[in-house]
Order: structure tokens, then C-alpha cells, then sequence
């Protein structure tokens, strides 16, 4: 084999540049601080839902149950949808950074793969809780309309909600499928060429 | 073990590993900064069943493989095929450059595999961090090195 060039004393030459242990404690620190302020604006998020949602309850006390259970299915759509954009339900600090790369990306695989399966599921009660949350309240509302308005009423609710359900779910839904396929691929090609 | 020491030992090795898979500082630096923080948050859980040298490099190899999923800079493309410049460069920091380049454009799993091996790292260590048989890599390993020595000979380097 060719040996004129030595590729162990040309890998030494290149250097990092200088940085202090105390630099990366800084930036583990940042990374903290980081996760601390997604917790306080998950948690202002809410708050500030809960407080709407107060809002509107206390401006007109709603006498049916019916309405009550619309604000909780409400709530609980909001809750879990901002659960998962806030990213404070991590998947992946549960990798094992320090086994073989072989069960790395198995590992990874399987992980993303719960991430996926979870979130779809998450987003599909969001849009179902959603939906009964929205008809219930209003129903209340509608109740002592003329007929005509309440047909109207239920038809833009439902239309809208009907938006919701053929276009902007499977949008997100497609998007999430999009990126899943890329990860997936590409854990497939990286586990291919350690076989 | 002290988490300063192993930093000061293992920064540069840390850094050159992460060179030879993305052959850009930035990304580099980053991926040198989260295997550190990977180290300092698993060290309390450090077993020492293997060197730390290992555990390291377990961590970095494991992190560098996880690349695809992090934002990049620039597209991969660009990184691979920037240009070096002949004429600021002198002829051995040409060839330093040159053999990252070269490094960062085999597959992912085999610019792990020699950049462990130009770090100094045994192939049964190797073996054990990447996960595949001793036999496979030095198979692979050979097959690495000579097609590097093609790649410089192509640049009119070597025999």
C-alpha cells in the first residue's frame, strides 16, 4: 500500500480552538436557563388560557353541564398541544448516549418512531376534543335563537370545524409523515452500512 | 475523574473526530460542545467498564451519527465541496485540509471508522464503539486507507 503520506501526523496537526472547561459550563448553563424559560412560557401559556377560558365562564355562567364540559375538552386540547410544541415532553433524553453506534440507531429508530406514533395521537384527540369542546359550548348559546340562526350558527360552526378536520389536519398530519420518512430514511441508510 | 481533566484530554481528539465527519469548525465546535455536555451530565454514572478515552468517543461517534437530525448551516453539499484555496494555504496545511475534505465525503459509519483510527484509538476499541466485528474493521479500515491514498494521488499527492 502507498505509506508516502502520512495521514496519522496530518490528522494530529488540526487543533480545536482554545476554549476553558468553565466556556462549556457556561454553555450548559445557557442550555438550562433555555429549558427553564420553555417551562415558564409553557406554563404562562396556560395560565393565560385558563384565564380566558375564566374569562368568558365568568362573563356568562353557563347553567348547562353541557357548556362546563365544552371548556373542559377545550382546555384539555390546549393543554396537550402546547405539551408537545413546547417540547417539554422529550423522547430522546431517554437515549442512551454511550452504547455502540449499532444499538445507538436502533435505539434512535425506536424512539423517534414512539415520538411519532404519540404526537399523531396527540394531534388527533386535540382536533376531536377540539371539536366537542366547540359544539358543546355553543350549544348553550344557541339555545334560545330562532331556529334559522341556530341552523346558521351550527352550519359555520360545523363548517369550520369541518375546515379543520379535511384541510388543516391532514396538512399537519402529511407534514409530521414528511419529516418521519427523512428521519427514518436516513437511520435506515446509516444502519445499512454498519451491516 | 474530573471532568476538567478529561476536557483538557479529550477536547482536541473530540474536535478532530467531529472535523473528519462534517469537515466545518462551526458544526464541529457545536458537536464537540454537545459531547461535552452529554460527558458532564453522564460522568456522576460513569461505570468505568471501558476507558473513559472510549466512553468519549462512544458518546461523540453516537452524537455525530445523530448530525442529520440537528439544523445545519449550510446544505451538506457545500460543506463537501467548498473549495480549498491553493494559494493562501501552505503545501502541508493544504494536505491537513485535504485529508478532512477527503474524510468528510465517505459514508457516514466509515469517516467514523478512520477518524477513530487516525486518532489512535485500537480496532478492538474501535469494534466495541461502533458496534461490528474486529474482522470487519480492518477490512474496512484497509479498504479506507487506500482509497484515501487514491484520493491524494487523484490531487497529485503520493506514488
Amino acid at each position: 500500500m502507498d505509506t508516502e503520506i502520512d495521514f496519522n501526523t496530518l490528522w494530529n496537526q488540526k487543533k480545536g480552538p482554545e476554549k476553558k472547561p468553565s466556556g462549556l459550563k457556561n454553555a450548559l448553563k445557557k442550555v438550562k436557563r433555555k429549558k427553564i424559560s420553555r417551562i415558564i412560557m409553557l406554563v404562562f401559556l396556560l395560565l393565560c388560557t385558563i384565564a380566558f377560558l375564566l374569562l368568558i365562564r365568568n362573563t356568562y355562567t353557563p347553567k348547562l353541564f353541557t357548556t362546563e364540559l365544552g371548556y373542559f375538552f377545550i382546555l384539555s386540547a390546549i393543554v396537550m398541544m402546547l405539551l408537545i410544541y413546547s417540547r417539554v415532553i422529550n423522547f430522546q433524553k431517554h437515549q442512551q448516549p454511550d452504547i455502540d453506534s449499532r444499538r445507538f440507531l436502533h435505539s434512535l429508530e425506536k424512539i423517534y418512531k414512539l415520538e411519532f406514533y404519540i404526537s399523531g395521537k396527540i394531534i388527533r384527540w386535540y382536533f376531536i376534543l377540539l371539536s366537542l369542546g366547540v359544539c358543546l359550548v355553543i350549544y348553550e348559546f344557541v339555545i334560545p335563537m330562532e331556529t334559522s340562526l341556530k341552523i346558521l350558527t351550527y352550519a359555520i360552526t360545523i363548517g369550520w370545524l369541518a375546515f379543520n378536520w379535511i384541510y388543516i389536519k391532514p396538512q399537519i398530519i402529511k407534514k409530521r409523515q414528511k419529516e418521519f420518512h427523512q428521519i427514518n430514511e436516513k437511520i435506515s441508510a446509516l444502519k445499512k452500512q454498519l451491516e | 475523574m474530573n471532568f476538567d481533566e478529561l476536557y483538557k484530554t479529550y477536547r482536541d481528539k473530540v474536535y478532530r473526530l467531529c472535523m473528519g465527519y462534517v469537515n466545518d469548525a462551526d458544526e464541529a465546535e457545536d458537536l464537540v460542545q454537545e459531547t461535552f455536555i452529554m460527558v458532564w451530565k453522564g460522568l456522576p454514572g460513569f461505570k468505568q467498564k471501558s476507558s473513559p478515552g472510549t466512553w468519549i468517543f462512544r458518546i461523540a461517534t453516537n452524537n455525530c451519527l445523530r448530525y442529520f437530525s440537528k439544523k445545519k448551516k449550510m446544505p451538506e453539499s457545500e460543506i463537501l465541496n467548498r473549495e480549498i484555496n491553493e494559494n493562501e494555504k501552505e503545501e502541508n496545511e493544504r494536505k491537513v485540509e485535504l485529508l478532512y475534505k477527503f474524510i468528510s465525503e465517505f459514508e457516514e459509519t466509515d469517516r467514523l471508522l478512520i477518524s477513530l483510527e487516525l486518532e489512535g484509538v485500537k480496532q478492538t476499541d474501535i469494534a466495541g464503539i461502533i458496534g461490528i466485528s474486529e474482522g470487519n474493521v480492518r477490512v474496512r479500515l484497509f479498504r479506507i486507507r487506500q482509497l484515501l491514498n487514491k484520493k491524494f494521488k487523484d490531487y497529485g499527492y503520493g506514488n
